[in-house]
């Protein structure tokens, strides 16, 4: 639900099919107009001879007016290079931040699981010599346990690396030690049908 | 003003009359008393040499920018003239915004990807653009069905063993092969379209979807000798 700020129009249906603009008034819905200015105006705008210049791009240096400015990930720049950011393919901060995040919980997750495992493993390894049912038990549920972790690092390293996010090697890292940690797990459990 | 020399390096130094008996630090480092009394004679000051006279500077004369006709702004409730700027009554419209199909003069509108657009406009489709993406349910359904695969095949597994059947057991492979599909239908979904995220949901689901699978099958190949 949108409501108008200047004609207190109610609008139930979404942003997205109303548009930028009251279908009432007509006026800007997402836009404040009644800002004073802050800006001081010097130069002329490279896009609206006349127009004075509010600011200076800082991407081409070009100076643009108030009607050009644009802000585009959380920066104020003039349309062109808005034009050629798209063009490029450039990931918002806050997805780079997002991805930054998403390696470093995939290796942690994977050293977690890692650990899990070698914990098992340790366990099933030390009472080899004494086959009770508990350590045996808990060596599995240990091993089985660390499979989850790496099941999700897999999923956030590969998410990385999927979208050429930053800190690939250290999520390439995650997917390497998540998979050998679910390849060994599923190799034991073969090994162990097998054998009995 | 006293006035007296450092007893390291020499050199005179002059303080108020005030800070007489204060500790100062010459700039060799050395710290020394302010005595009561000048026991350095101060030293001589050159007059400073006349400074040149020189001619003002001239500018060129500033260009201004061509004055704008009348801005005046559009009062809020004006009846919408099509043949004006919808921002400057006293302007006459230039171009028609591609989007809210309103007149503006030539300050008013921009051209952004090839559509001649206002401010207004122009703004909320870059706002449209940065959205955050939204997360793929299907990606979620995947990884729901494949984490709920695994206790419902230890659960058929129970059954299957008091039953000596293994062919009940095929109904555990269900749901990670739901898991599969989803996730994999879901990976395409996300690829084709940008503004979709979820990738690692996905990822997550075709592995643990993967995993149980294996697993599953290997109760079922190997099951019967295993309770036997």
């Amino acid at each position: 639900m949108v409501e108008c700020r200047h004609c207190r129009a109610v609008f139930e249906t979404e942003p997205e099919i109303i548009g930028a603009r009251c279908p009432d008034c007509k006026l800007p819905l997402f836009e404040r107009s009644d800002r004073p200015k802050r800006e001081i105006e010097s130069g002329t705008c490279a896009y609206h001879p006349g127009a004075a210049g509010v600011q200076t791009c800082p991407r081409c240096s070009n100076r643009v007016c108030a009607n050009c400015r644009t802000r585009w990930h959380d920066d104020n720049i003039c349309p062109r290079c808005v034009e050629a950011s798209i063009a490029a393919r450039e990931p918002h901060p806050r997805e780079v931040k997002g991805r930054q995040m998403q390696s470093i919980r995939g290796f942690v997750l994977a050293l977690v699981g890692g650990f899990l495992f070698l914990l098992g493993m340790w366990i099933l390894y030390a009472s080899r010599n004494d086959p009770s049912t508990g350590a045996s038990a808990w060596s599995v549920l240990l091993i089985l346990l660390g499979g989850l972790p790496c099941i999700v690092a897999l999923g956030q390293g590969a998410a990385v690396i999927l979208k050429r996010g930053p800190m690939l090697r250290l999520a390439t890292s995650a997917v390497a030690i998540a998979s050998a940690q679910i390849g060994l797990t599923i190799g034991l459990m073969f090994i162990n049908f097998w054998r009995n | 003003m006293l006035w007296f020399a450092c007893k390291k390096c020499g050199k005179v130094i002059g303080r108020p009359d005030s800070s007489a008996g204060a500790l100062v630090f010459c700039d060799c480092g050395h710290g020394s008393r302010v005595p009561w009394e000048s026991t350095a004679t101060a030293p001589k000051v050159e007059p400073l040499a006349q400074a040149q006279t020189l001619d003002p500077i001239r500018f060129d004369p500033v260009r201004e920018p061509t004055p704008a006709p009348s801005m005046e702004r559009r009062p809020r409730n004006a009846p919408i003239d099509a043949n004006s700027c919808f921002n400057h009554t006293t302007l006459d419209k230039t171009g028609v915004c591609m989007a809210c199909a309103l007149s503006f003069c030539a300050r008013c509108l921009t051209t952004f990807q090839n559509q001649l657009l206002c401010t207004a406009c122009k703004n909320y489709q870059t706002r449209i653009l940065q959205r955050r993406p939204e997360s793929s349910k299907l990606a979620l359904v995947s990884f729901l069905l494949a984490l709920a695969a695994g206790p419902i095949m230890i659960t058929l597994v129970a059954m299957t063993r008091s039953r000596s059947s293994t062919n009940f057991l095929l109904l555990a492979l269900l749901p990670p092969l739901f898991a599969l599909a989803a996730g994999v239908m879901a990976m395409r979904w996300i690829n084709r379209d940008s503004r979709r995220a979820g990738q690692h949901l996905a990822v997550s689901g075709i592995s643990l979807g993967a995993v149980v699978g294996v697993m599953t099958t290997l109760m079922l190949l190997y099951g019967q000798k295993l309770w036997a």
